[in-house]
């Protein structure tokens, strides 16, 4: 039997959605309940797109994906093998966001151009046990980012950087 | 499925129109004499049946029983070892670990 185990958890700028799942495990989505914007695989293997449509993504374990065009349509996974998935979820879907992980040692959001002076930075530890200025973050941990501080990371984990624009 | 509410009416004064009553919890691990004694008004009150009757004494009930429940004093042997943080089943073993009832769906924020 394919199975899948999901589940939800939000702060008040955004949410994370997680499915854990066998093979062959099939999840569609409505774009009314569709609100995931970038998505990391930490395991496993699907195919991801448009219902209906022959072009698709492939998921892949320890890849980050950006999903943003998808947001407003019916969309399907098709698990090829066991999967663990996580989702990067706006509250709301005309709010814009960028997404990325984050592979620097030392993390500084500081800009001074005016019209990006007021984005909000967040990270969010997606794998791992990561270290940001000394202390150890464990999965689905996450910290708002300030400019004008630097971040020092140790990168015994992975983590995600999301910036609402 | 919750354990039924008892209640026990103590006293009736009619001329001041309220009684006095005590609630616990079915499964309670102590007697319902021991817990606290509450006044309720017949305002609070439906008289129009005695299914009608017992139903409201038991909205007054139900809340009063819910705090007893979450009041109740953790015994000392059941009190949780620190946090573990490991994957390793054997870390587990002969510890005791407390985790909230229902699934949280806040994330967790860290000061950085």
């Amino acid at each position: 039997m394919t199975t899948c185990r999901r589940f939800y958890r939000e702060c008040p700028e955004f949410s994370i959605c997680v499915n854990i799942g066998k093979k062959d495990y099939v999840l569609a989505e409505d774009p009314g309940e569709r609100y995931t914007i970038f998505q990391y695989g930490i395991n496993g293997k699907g195919k991801f797109g448009r219902i209906f449509e022959s072009d698709y993504i492939t998921f892949e374990g320890g890849k980050f994906y950006d999903v943003r065009e998808y947001v407003h349509d019916n969309v399907v996974f098709h698990a090829q093998e066991d999967f663990f998935l996580i989702g990067f979820n706006t509250q709301d879907k005309s709010q814009r966001w960028e997404g990325r992980l984050v592979t620097e040692s030392e993390l500084d959001v500081t800009s001074h151009t005016p019209e990006i002076k007021y984005n909000r930075h967040f990270i969010i530890c997606f794998d791992g046990k990561p270290v940001v200025n000394g202390k150890k973050l464990k999965r689905y941990d996450f910290s708002e980012i300030y400019p004008n501080k630097k971040y020092n990371i140790e990168h015994t984990g992975v983590i995600g950087l999301f910036t609402k624009l | 499925m919750l354990p039924n509410i008892l209640f026990k009416v103590i006293s009736n004064n009619p001329t001041h129109q309220q009684m006095t009553v005590k609630f616990c919890r079915e499964n309670a691990p102590e007697s319902i004499e021991n817990y606290e004694t509450y006044n309720i008004s017949y305002s609070n009150l439906d008289f129009s049946s005695s299914n009608a009757l017992i139903e409201s004494i038991r909205s007054v009930g139900s809340s009063i029983a819910q705090q007893q429940f979450l009041d109740e004093p953790i015994l000392e042997e059941n009190k949780s070892s620190n946090d573990i943080d490991s994957i390793d089943i054997e870390d587990y073993v002969g510890k005791i670990v407390s985790v909230s009832f229902n699934a949280t769906k806040e994330l967790n924020e860290v000061e950085l």
